[in-house]
């Protein structure tokens, strides 16, 4: 499968991403704080959390794009989109209620190299919405990430 | 047991030259057959405990006086110096972790003390029944202490805001709670009540 990103669009479920984080205390594994969007991530357009998509920008490849080679972003959280979108919570306490869910659309970045970013969206808090769920979908994140190791 | 029969040299020399402080120092070098030995010699040094009232199991995981309550007697039982060995180990990592963390100028400089802090109270609050958490480090600089227990989890997340966010989950289920504290603040006994399930209690 040939994959051509498009600003904005979604992108096809077969496809796997990566976030990358840093090691917990125990190694690697998947927290739901690896989840949490940055400040930087907050005030983009997309509000989204930065993934990049396996086969067009590997995990190494990713970490030299995000300037990393001091910081010790060395975990790697792979996910398929098929699992992501399958993620979803239900506020109740919401006027109406409402499913909130998941999607990964990508995000462009014209560095040569950087073609597999993509962001995943649903996990920015809407006004009015209680904290609590968003707590959820990221634990749900969570225990979907396989983690692996990078080379430090 | 094993170690003893085959190295009876090393228990020999080592019966009187260590008291249990020793053994356990000893112990954090992870050296398991000298924990054993040690534990062993902790037993038999003391002279209303023979040695024939041992229960040793070969392959071994326990070390124990046989039949009776590792508690009631004061006896050592061996698993419970490899777990607070283990504990102890973990401790020291999950601290080296947190100190880890901290970047000057950073909100890692405000939340690892934090983390740090919250953990002491937790330590102090059930001593050495608590299960040690995962620690994680955010984008933004947030520190997560985390417990998992079967389908539940409990994650203390300490923000640079000095905010402290207690939350609880059970993916089973789906029922969740959430609390929030200042940092500082002490954990109150209802929040240590819902904490208690991710001890060894």
């Amino acid at each position: 499968m040939t994959l051509v990103p498009v600003d904005g669009e979604t992108l096809p479920g077969s496809c796997t991403v990566v976030r990358l984080a840093k090691p917990t205390s125990d190694g690697a594994l998947a927290l739901p704080i690896h989840f949490e969007l940055s400040s930087k991530d907050k005030a983009s357009e997309l509000k989204s959390i930065s993934v990049w998509e396996e086969s067009l920008t590997p995990a190494a490849i990713a970490r030299t794009l995000m300037n990393d080679m001091d910081n010790g972003y060395t975990l790697g959280l792979s996910m398929s989109v098929d699992a992501i979108r399958a993620l979803s919570v239900v506020i109740e306490e919401s006027p109406a209620r409402q499913v909130i869910s998941l999607d990964v659309v990508w995000d462009r970045d014209c560095r040569a190299g950087a073609e597999g970013h993509a962001g995943i969206t649903g996990l920015h808090r809407q006004p009015g919405h209680p904290k609590l769920q968003y707590k959820m979908m990221r634990s749900k994140l969570a225990e979907i990430a396989r983690p692996f190791c990078l080379q430090s | 047991m094993a170690v003893l029969e085959s190295r009876p040299e090393l228990f020999a020399a080592r019966l009187n030259r260590f008291d249990e402080l020793q053994a356990y120092s000893l112990s954090e070098l992870g050296d398991i057959n000298r924990l054993a030995i040690l534990a062993s010699q902790k037993l038999i040094r003391n002279p209303s405990r023979p040695s024939s009232d041992l229960a040793f199991t070969s392959g071994s995981t326990a070390v124990g006086r046989r039949g009776a309550s590792t508690r009631a007697t004061g006896s050592l039982s061996f698993k419970q110096l490899i777990r607070e060995h283990d504990a102890k180990q973990k401790l020291r990592s999950l601290r080296d972790y947190l100190s880890g963390c901290v970047t000057p100028n950073d909100p890692s400089s405000i939340t690892a003390p934090a983390a740090q802090a919250i953990l002491d109270s937790l330590i102090s609050a059930f001593g050495t029944i608590l299960t040690l958490p995962t620690a994680g480090l955010g984008h933004n600089g947030e520190i997560m202490l985390l417990w998992r227990e079967g389908a539940k989890s409990l994650e203390i997340e300490i923000l640079p805001n000095h905010t402290i966010e207690f939350f609880g989950y059970d993916c089973d289920s789906e029922a969740a709670w959430e609390q929030s504290l200042s940092a500082g603040q002490a954990i109150p006994g209802t929040l240590l009540d819902l904490i208690r399930p991710f001890t060894m209690a």
